[in-house]
């Protein structure tokens, strides 16, 4: 069986999905069910005293693996603050490492995400770093105990699918820790792409919660990841500038 | 009666509180939680004997949807 290793657990889907801008958090159940998704973020928030609102938690199936991100850190030591508080509140150890202090395009700050995942690491969590692609910090991500990497395709929720696409393919090809495309992908082709390439995995939210039905655009997309690796381990044949015909060449019935 | 900031909000509550009384009195459940006291997490099992100080800054945080 062809499984995705995070830490010390295998999981056998490599559509990761996230909980952010459900219309209904009752979907997310049947997200995961058609999507087959074994893994899926949440975020952690002060309570809003004045109208607390429900627990996300309360949506998920409990065989589901959390994945909590960090999300409103502006830094490392933000980021370490907020894993804390997701494992005492019961969330398992594992951890997405998203530090961002840029509004506009939301980009990680590889530096601070290093820092915190060498801290984290060394705490016993397993860390998921959200990152700018690049080969170097990859490597000392990997140095500091990351258990993937999770290179970005295109802005936050921007649906603007790989256009990364040449570092994507640089840090697949030179990580040693499995490779996890977070970030933009707008379209189940552009899953299918990031898989055909060698990625080990796809983290999903935007592109999904915002269909017109969730639940079916989560079964698109994991059919098409499921091709995209498929493909990927067969390796695929080589691009021709030339045609190279598919019907034989001979016995035309030229008059 | 003393001040204490919760969640960023000046709060005036009874002298002697325990952090217990406080979800009590915000009506909040335990489960799904976090408490922190100056940047402190305080262990779901201390709440009954965690008695708040007078400028304690207190953080009460939970889950929300996010990617």
């Amino acid at each position: 069986m062809d499984m995705l290793k995070l830490g010390e657990t295998e999981f056998s889907s490599r559509l990761l999905s996230g909980t952010g801008k459900f219309r209904d958090k009752n979907e997310i159940k049947e997200v995961l069910e058609k999507s087959g998704s074994q893994i899926i973020t949440v975020a952690l928030r002060r309570v809003n005293l004045e109208n607390p609102t429900d627990n996300i938690l309360n949506y998920i199936p409990k065989h589901i693996t959390l994945l909590p991100n960090t999300s409103g850190a502006r830094d490392a030591k933000e980021a370490v603050r907020i894993a804390r508080i997701a494992k005492e509140a019961g969330c398992g150890n594992f951890v997405k490492i998203e530090v961002i202090c840029d509004a506009k395009y939301l980009m990680p700050d590889n530096e601070e995400t290093l820092k915190a995942t060498k801290i984290l690491a060394k705490e016993g969590f397993v860390v998921l770093p959200y990152i700018m692609p690049d080969i170097i910090i990859c490597k000392k991500l990997e140095d500091a105990g990351a258990s993937a990497v999770m290179p970005l395709g295109s802005p936050i929720g921007s649906n603007a699918g790989l256009q990364t696409k040449s570092l994507l393919e640089m840090v697949i090809e030179n990580s040693n820790l499995p490779v996890i495309v977070d970030a933009g992908i707008g379209r189940p082709s552009h899953a299918c792409e990031a898989m055909e390439m060698g990625a080990d995995g796809v983290l999903i939210n935007t592109a999904i919660a915002t269909a017109s039905n969730p639940a079916k655009m989560a079964e698109a997309f994991s059919l098409a990841i499921k091709a995209g690796r498929a493909a990927h381990l067969l390796k695929l044949q080589e691009e021709s500038r030339y045609a190279n015909a598919s019907s034989p060449l001979t016995g035309f019935l030229n008059l | 009666m003393i001040s204490v900031k919760l969640n960023n909000k000046e709060k005036w509550i009874r002298e002697g509180s325990s952090v217990s009384d406080l979800l009590k009195f915000l009506d909040l459940k335990k489960d799904g939680i976090v408490v922190e006291i100056n940047l402190n997490i305080i262990k779901k099992d201390r709440y009954e004997d965690t008695v708040l100080q007078s400028g304690d800054s207190i953080e009460i945080i939970t889950f929300m949807g996010g990617g």
